[in-house]
Formats: structure tokens, sequence, C-alpha cells
């Protein structure tokens, strides 16, 4: 049903452009949360800072659902095409670190309804911390999964050729 | 931290934030379970095109590698959401005795450090 087929191939790149906008996303308001800034913006940094991280939250979570979606239509292609490459390689590492980004990216999915909970304005003092642990959280899991498809694509070759 | 226009009162919380909370807490805890013992609600077969309930054998002589990920978040998601929707129920003053807001960040954390321990130490 999936090997040789280039149906795959076109979602595999939906899904890496789907991760790099969440990333941005998620990687600005991260920033924002921890270290915002209220005075005048001169540098690039002092302008990453300077975001609006509640108007973020919606965005990130449709991106968050939309990337992971897309990265469950192309799990099976990568299951009989990437991994065996791994497999076969005895690059138990890679083939591991895969693993890992599929249950963390899991654990990030679950925490989506708390996390639009405490984005939801009106934004509240008290849940300031826990916002931006949940931010940070998500902007971690989302890393991990970019990073590791992104060597593991590279191992492997496109079409896990 | 961000401190821009809040206001309001975080006394309560309400049901969706205890269902949300809980959802995610329950989930990254007994996902770990559900992984480690294999308990996912179903199996897909790839190569094969086959979906099996457990983790079954599919019929046929080479079914070809089995993926059980897709069983794993069922599983876990149905038991986190029927334990969210429990305590969701559960007026708060009783639920805050044995529940706190902050395990919505601590619990993934540690579930983190426990599923990379099981992954690379402990193994399949």
């Amino acid at each position: 049903m999936w090997t040789n087929s280039s149906l795959w191939l076109t979602l595999l790149i939906l899904h890496g452009l789907a991760a790099f906008l969440l990333l941005g996303a998620l990687t600005h308001q991260t920033i924002s949360v921890w270290i915002p800034i209220h005075v005048h913006v001169s540098s690039f940094f002092d302008r990453t800072r300077a975001v609006s991280a509640r108007n973020y939250g919606a965005a990130i979570i449709f991106l968050y659902i939309l990337t992971f979606v897309l990265g469950m239509i192309v799990y099976p292609d990568y299951k009989l095409t990437a991994n065996n490459v791994l497999v076969n390689q005895h690059w138990d590492k890679a083939s591991l670190s895969f693993e890992f980004k599929e249950h963390a990216l899991a654990f990030g999915l679950a925490l989506l309804p708390a996390y639009w909970f405490y984005w939801r304005p009106p934004l509240i003092v008290e849940r300031d911390f826990i916002r931006a642990m949940l931010t940070t959280f998500l902007t971690f899991v989302s890393w991990v999964g970019f990073l590791v498809g992104h060597v593991l694509n590279n191992i492997a070759g496109l079409g896990g050729a | 931290m961000a401190r821009p226009s809040m206001t309001k009162s975080d006394e309560t919380l309400g049901r969706y934030a205890v269902f949300a909370i809980t959802f995610g807490v329950i989930f990254c805890v007994f996902y770990l379970f559900v992984m480690n013992y294999s308990w996912q609600l179903f199996s897909y077969y790839p190569a094969t095109n086959q979906w099996v309930l457990y983790g079954h054998p599919p019929a046929g002589a080479s079914p070809g590698p089995a993926m059980k990920w897709y069983g794993y978040v069922a599983t876990t998601a149905v038991v986190a959401a029927i334990l969210g929707l429990v305590a969701s129920l559960i007026p708060e003053q009783i639920l805050r005795r044995f529940w706190w807001r902050g395990l919505i960040w601590a619990v993934p954390i540690l579930t983190t450090i426990v599923l990379f321990y099981l992954i690379v130490y402990v193994g399949d």
C-alpha cells in the first residue's frame, strides 16, 4: 500500500513544513514568556523577545495537531522503509531516538487541552509559571521531534533508499 | 515572566481545567505502563494493511512489522479521558486534597525522564 508511493513523500515534506512553523511559534512564545521585554526594542534578539505570546496559543495548538496527524499518516512508510535501513545498518541509537520522539510527542499532545486553558484570555498572574512550563515542555518535545526526524531522514535518505 | 493585563482571581479552575489537567497527567503516567506492558488497544501491520485488536497476530504467513504506537495512544487517551471526566465531577474543594494543578508541568517532565530510561536502558 505504502511502498513505492510518492504520496508519502509529499506528506512527509508537509509534515516537516508544519513542524517548522510550529517550532517558530513555540520558540518565540517560550522566549517571550521567560524573558519578556516591555521597553524600547532595537536588536534582533529584543524583537524576538517582544512578540505578543498570547496571540500564538491557537496557532500552536492547530500546528501541533496538524504536524502530529501528518506524522501519524507518514509513520507506516517510515516503518517499512527508513526504519528498515536503520535496523539493517544496526543504527540502534537512531532507531531508539525515533521511539523517544514518538512517545514524547504523544505526551505533548495530551497537554494541549491544559495548554489551551492556560493561554485562554484573560491571562491570570497566578497561572504565569504553569503557562511558561507547559510552553517550554511543548517547545522541548517539538524540537526533539524535529531534530530526530530531520537527522533520521538524512541518515536514511528520502524514501529510505 | 510575562504579566500582560492579568487581574482575575485564580481561586477556582472550573470543570474544563480539572478535566484538562487530569487528562494530561494521567495520560503521561499511564502511557508508560501501556508502552511497557504492551496494552495497546490495537496494532497495525503496514506491510499488509491489517488492523488487529490488542496484540493479536494477524492472518497470513508474514505480516511484517507491527505498529503498536497508535494503539498505545488510543488506550491511554480513553483511560485518561474517563478519569479526567470523573475528576471534573468531583467538587474542587475535595479534589484539592489529593490533586495539585502543578502536576500538569511536573509530571510530564518526570515521565519524559522515565521514558528516556525505559527506551535506552530497559528496551522494548
